[in-house]
């Protein structure tokens, strides 16, 4: 789906990257695997984290499976393949790889708190890791969003920025799970439902952000940031649905991106400030980089032609996201209750 | 286990909201009453004002002149970014491998 338009010259590349990319991670992974069988013979998650030994295997079991996925995250020094393949496929389809890369996310973090909790010991480590990682991801990712002038390319690095805000979330609670003090009750748990959340709100303003990038490229015909502008004259309605993405992914109120990050800051201020101060720095440079594709892409002079009007089915789904995303950044409490804080007591038990 | 208690969330978004549709109605107010009312955007105060070149083109600022002085200033560090990730598979792979080499050491423990 990544090569659909196969009479360009990238998208087969891409594609091609993917697809290699993908093999890599998954043999890692299915060595990961091996080694536990090997070891314990089962594949039972529940079974494995009960009579895990923490031996050096052990241990090297648990990185080829965190690898991968974290690979297939698009963590920053293994996200090239990401603004790659999401440039390159169709809008709708770059939504699925994405939230393919969201469902990974879910798999590294339930394989880090199973292990890492086990008798292997290593969430410590895993949780520094994270933290390490998250930093990484959110500062080169947003910081090379900033510069780009392909509308498609830029998205994608947000997306690796944004993996970066739930690495950190979720690494600081891996890290002080373990703690013995009473850091994870006073701000660990928070820190992963922060993380959580944001992995649910991504997963809504980045869907919407790629069908409105669809739509300026569809009318430009052309992904160059350069060659764009004024389509807010015409098509009011992309503009006011790409305004509440970007100023979701961009963290700022009373939207749901300002929520799970609120969340994020706040926790992670207590395990270390400076963390915090990194990923507000990282929001406002989000909200740069946005105001440079609505500027480029909706302002300035009307553009030649006329839009095409988009049909109603694409009209609605845009209209349900940004529903969703302004309603959830309202009432946020009902999803935290019913969807993540089950979803961490479940990950942080031991 | 702690139970999450949602009031640390320190976001009442209602009370904002509230507190923004006052603002704006009171904008709206004093503007009524103090701002001037002679704006007529059908007219020629409507047209954005160009200086410099009458080529239309050229009054464009272009995505790519918008932070100029961010990408010039850190114009050594974009290099660096350039120089690492080449977005080759080959550089793919080198950077898993050095990924793989760093876990291991701190997993294992080999590092302490």
């Amino acid at each position: 789906m990544v090569s659909f338009r196969t009479e360009r010259k990238h998208p087969p590349y891409a594609g091609y990257k993917y697809m290699f990319v993908s093999s890599i991670a998954t043999s890692f992974f299915l060595l990961g695997i091996a080694f536990l069988y090997a070891q314990y013979g089962s594949f039972n998650i529940d079974y494995l984290k009960k009579v895990m030994n923490g031996t050096v295997l052990d241990k090297i079991a648990i990185v080829m499976l965190i690898l991968p996925l974290a690979m297939k995250c698009g963590v920053v020094p293994m996200h090239m393949w990401i603004p790659d393949t999401y440039s390159e496929a169709p809008a709708p389809i770059s939504s699925m790889v994405k939230l393919g890369s969201l469902i990974c996310l879910y798999g590294l973090f339930r394989i880090a708190f199973t292990f890492g909790l086990s008798r292997a010991q290593v969430s410590y480590e895993l949780g520094m890791l994270f933290i390490l990682f998250g930093v990484l991801s959110m500062f080169v990712g947003v910081t090379q969003a900033l510069i780009q002038k392909d509308v498609k390319r830029l998205m994608a690095f947000h997306a690796v920025s944004q993996v970066g805000y739930m690495l950190l979330g979720v690494g600081v609670g891996l890290s002080v799970i373990k703690s013995g003090d009473a850091s994870f009750a006073i701000y660990g748990k928070i820190a992963i439902i922060g993380g959580l959340f944001h992995v649910v709100n991504n997963a809504l303003y980045k869907g919407l952000l790629f069908l409105t990038s669809g739509i300026i490229v569809r009318h430009y015909k052309t992904r160059d940031l350069n060659i764009m502008h004024g389509l807010a004259h015409y098509d009011k309605f992309t503009a006011l649905v790409f305004m509440i993405a970007a100023l979701a992914i961009s963290g700022i109120p009373p939207l749901n991106g300002f929520v799970s990050k609120l969340i994020i800051y706040e926790s992670v201020f207590h395990y270390n400030p400076l963390l915090t101060l990194i990923a507000i720095f990282v929001s406002v440079l989000t909200l740069a980089s946005f105001m440079k594709v609505f500027y480029s892409a909706f302002l300035g002079m009307p553009p030649e032609r006329r839009p095409v009007e988009q049909p109603i089915l694409v009209k609605c789904s845009m209209i349900i996201l940004s529903i969703v995303i302004i309603v959830i950044g309202l009432f946020p409490q009902g999803i935290i209750k019913l969807l993540i804080e089950p979803a961490v007591n479940v990950l942080s038990t031991f | 286990m702690h139970e999450f208690e949602l009031e640390y969330l320190n976001w009442m978004p209602l009370l904002w909201v509230c507190i923004f549709l006052i603002i704006m109605v009171l904008f709206i107010i004093i503007g009524k009453i103090f701002f001037r009312n002679d704006f007529d955007e059908m007219s020629e105060q409507g047209l954005p004002f160009y200086s410099g070149t009458s080529d239309k083109m050229l009054q464009l600022i272009t995505a790519s002149n918008l932070y100029w002085g961010f990408k010039h200033t850190l114009q050594s560090y974009f290099d660096g970014l350039n120089r690492l990730f080449i977005s080759d598979i080959g550089d793919f792979i080198q950077w898993f491998i050095i990924i793989v080499a760093i876990m291991l050491l701190i997993i294992t423990g080999a590092l302490m």
